[in-house]
């Protein structure tokens, strides 16, 4: 059963073009584990069957291995195996025993209990037995609920991770010349356009959440003067900071909506106190100037769309302005957060929709209609295709202008797939 | 419950895809959260293009529908065409108590595929169970098909347990396959990395089983067509000697003159290297790999390179109501580790050789490097060189 654009409802919805799916998206335990790397005296735990809690913990395991940059202390993890009798009887006693243990063990500041689809279908009340241990031992302790059965992609881990972490923390007074980026899951966001231009103000970056954060980075959090939210995932963390503590926040994240970039930029330097209108407006040039020399060139064009962590109707938004029509969306793991782009692009196209892009959906839908463009990841099927590819960059976190022309750039350099079929 | 604050076992089912991945005419249908088939895909090296998911949400798991199930075994066996389609639960559709059975009972006579089903899986098993298991599947789907298959000659070995899944597998696989073919001139039936067919046992002159978990498959061979099979895991001289009797008896082959000079020559480098290791200060290996392989590494290090050889112990963890182990591991400053590479990078202060499942940190070895089988043993004392000399 096909979706078009038109008729979609929620993101959640849009079908699978296979029933048969491989490899299909990372489970939300993964999106919780990029959210404590580094963070020490926190206790994670992981809840579930067998399967779930070996794959989070390795996984949680090899990042801090691989990709912290610390030495220092790590988060400590548990992996909490349920057995049968658990799966029958229930867990609360044991669950309460290791939960106050874990609090009271002098180098832990809080304790996060992560649970799986399988303990969430049984019901216990788990939120129960965390709140009556920590009102028992004073420490902070929450609860992750993760439903891999009932999630969009792993970045609804991640976000939970990230309410969770910032929840419950205490006032500071505000140092005024102090920020912290938020959303931002890779390298990159320190030399990002709107971060370089604070630090050159003589801003102090307080921390990257969750790419580069850690414990005491994040208590502080209720410091900084405002927050700069570069990617999705950290929306909401500033939107209850600034519910919490009142900290303001600005959105980079909505990086290929020029007016947002515009919008974003003007509330920046209404917070530091610094006009930049002229600078604004010879960007705005300039990027105008960009987009002319790419519309002649791509305008009248077709694409499918295929990239994962950038919002989808945005994306095609900002194509479709340029002149190219979406013939194919696969959504990927990131949901644009409101629904002005998916409106406007409705009103120009109502392409296809398909959750996501495994080998066979893309082979199908490319052996039906081959667009002029493939935006996306250029290796395996899309090889074969005479088609143009590119692919906007997600590498490293960027934003503001400077993204959005590197985005146009990128366009610009398509290259032309080998197309052996 | 069971507490683990290392790393717990690898699950029955991570055990089982890990013994399917070589298998090129079989796919499998877990009816399961794709999650789980992304974390099982991450984690099985290799080729895994025949593991699917159904993708359960939210709405089988309350109205127990199955229709996504139904329509991906239709779709699998259409575009994938499988000899075996093996259809098994997940511990979602487990706990909700979804009738696998009753779907393939239905879906059979719309496939080309033989259908299997694995449900009712056991909530904490490890993962040699789950290998077993696979080979069990396997042995009962080519009796089912013995009957159909064409007659053929049988023509070379067949390694079971021992492919690109493995850390190191493409290189020891190699070096099998050159034992095999300079010494013996018996060609291996398995691919360059260590993937074959099923219905492709019936082809095989000789089995070698590196896995004990594979010998069911193996047993269902020489039971439907008297094929002769070998469990052993050729780890150093003494090892990859019986390797090759067991393949000369089997056969009826005579390994030539070129298999008795580079045993010597294997045989003198071992000689040097306690000649080296004269008046040197020794130091004990800590050793920590899957059971299977265990007693072939420690034979080869303490027999042959005299080298003092430690286990770890297991220790009960404190809030685990049911004799939970975890890893508490007594391991010496200065004991050299060979095991898996994430016991050798939470210990990074320890020299170590990984010897199985490396992390992104550490240098992965070449499809050119084997560590079993006779060049194996050398490569073994290179490695060991520089920490002991």
């Amino acid at each position: 059963m096909r979706m078009h654009l038109r008729d979609y409802t929620r993101a959640i919805d849009v079908p699978h073009y296979t029933c048969a799916i491989s490899p299909g998206k990372h489970c939300p335990l993964f999106g919780v584990g990029i959210v404590f790397q580094g963070m020490a005296g926190v206790t994670l735990i992981y809840i579930g069957p067998q399967d779930c809690v070996y794959y989070a913990q390795t996984d949680t395991l090899l990042r801090q291995l691989a990709y912290v940059r610390s030495d220092g202390p790590q988060v400590r993890t548990l992996a909490v195996q349920l057995s049968d009798s658990d799966l029958i009887f229930g867990i609360r006693p044991q669950l309460e025993k290791l939960l106050e243990k874990e609090a009271q063990r002098e180098d832990t500041n809080a304790v996060f209990l992560v649970t799986s689809c399988s303990v969430e279908v049984l019901s216990e009340d788990l939120q129960g037995t965390v709140d009556a241990v920590a009102a028992r031992t004073g420490k902070k302790i929450a609860l992750i609920p993760i439903e891999n059965f009932k999630t969009f992609s792993y970045f609804e881990g991640t976000e939970k991770a990230l309410a969770a972490l910032t929840t419950e923390l205490k006032p500071m007074p505000r140092q005024e010349k102090s920020f912290a980026v938020l959303g931002a899951r890779k390298h990159g966001a320190d030399e990002s356009e709107p971060v370089r231009w604070l630090m050159e103000k003589g801003y102090t970056l307080q921390s990257i959440l969750p790419y580069e954060t850690n414990s005491e980075k994040v208590n502080h959090l209720p410091e900084v003067a405002f927050t700069l939210v570069l990617e999705g995932c950290g929306l909401e963390v500033a939107k209850q900071l600034e519910r919490d503590y009142g900290i303001p926040y600005v959105r980079f994240d909505r990086r290929l909506d020029l007016q947002h970039v515009v919008q974003a930029w003007r509330e920046l330097s209404v917070l530091v106190g610094e006009d930049r209108e002229e600078w604004i407006e010879e960007q705005l040039c300039e990027v105008r100037q960009m987009e002319e020399v790419v519309s002649a060139k791509v305008s009248g064009t077709t694409f499918f769309y295929n990239q994962t962590t950038i919002y989808p109707f945005e994306a095609c938004l900002f194509l479709s302005r340029l002149g190219m029509e979406p013939l194919c969306i696969f959504q990927g793991s990131v949901r644009d957060k409101e629904a002005d782009a998916r409106l406007a692009l409705a009103e120009r196209a109502n392409p296809v929709l398909w959750q996501n892009a495994n080998q066979s959906a893309l082979r199908a839908m490319l052996e039906e209609q081959l667009p002029d463009y493939f935006v996306g990841a250029t290796g395996g099927i899309i090889r074969e295709y005479p088609v143009l590819a590119f692919s906007f960059p997600t590498g490293r976190v960027g934003a503001g202008f400077e993204y959005y022309k590197t985005c146009l750039r990128r366009i610009l350099a398509a290259k032309k797939m080998e197309g052996k079929r | 419950m069971k507490v683990y604050d290392a790393l717990p076992p690898a699950s029955i089912r991570a055990g089982f895809y890990r013994a399917a991945g070589p298998w090129k005419d079989v796919a499998v249908v877990e009816f399961g959260p794709e999650g789980t088939m992304h974390y099982v895909q991450s984690n099985v090296r290799g080729e895994t293009g025949h593991f699917f998911a159904t993708g359960l949400k939210e709405k089988q798991i309350i109205f127990g529908d199955t229709t996504n199930l139904e329509q991906a075994i239709l779709e699998v066996d259409r575009r994938l065409k499988p000899g075996l389609m093996i259809v098994m639960s997940s511990p979602v559709s487990e706990i909700i108590g979804a009738d696998i059975r009753a779907v393939c009972y239905k879906m059979q006579p719309k496939v080309q595929a033989v259908l299997a089903v694995w449900d009712q899986l056991p909530v904490e098993a490890d993962e040699f169970l789950g290998k077993r298991k696979a080979y069990e599947m396997a042995a009962s789907y080519l009796k089912k098909i013995a009957s159909d298959l064409p007659e053929c000659q049988p023509k070379g070995v067949l390694v079971l347990g021992l492919s690109e899944v493995d850390y190191n597998g493409v290189s020891d696989l190699n070096e099998i396959r050159r034992m095999m073919q300079d010494y013996l001139g018996m060609p291996l039936l398995n691919d360059e990395l260590g993937r074959y067919d099923l219905r492709d046992v019936k082809r095989a002159r000789w089995i070698l089983t590196v896995e004990p978990e594979a010998e069911p498959l193996a047993a269902a061979a020489q039971e439907l067509w008297g094929i002769p099979w070998y469990q052993g895991v050729p780890y150093g001289l003494s090892n990859s000697k019986a390797l090759m009797a067991a393949a000369e008896q089997a056969t009826g082959l005579q390994s030539n003159a070129q298999w008795e000079q580079d045993l010597k020559e294997a045989a003198y480098v071992i000689r040097q290297f306690h000649t080296g290791m004269e008046n040197r200060r020794p130091r004990r290996v800590f050793l920590d790999v899957r059971p299977s392989r265990m007693a072939a590494v420690e034979y080869f290090l303490t027999k042959e390179l005299e080298l003092e050889v430690t286990r770890p112990d297991g220790t009960v963890s404190a809030v685990s109501t049911d004799g939970a182990v975890t890893r508490d591991l007594v391991i010496a400053p200065d004991d050299i580790l060979l095991a898996s590479g994430l016991l050798c990078s939470l210990h990074r202060q320890n020299d170590s050789i990984c010897l199985e499942d490396p992390v992104v940190r550490q240098k992965t070895f070449s499809r050119h490097l084997p560590l079993m089988g006779l060049w194996g043993a050398e490569n073994f004392l290179t490695l060991f060189y520089p920490f002991l000399l």
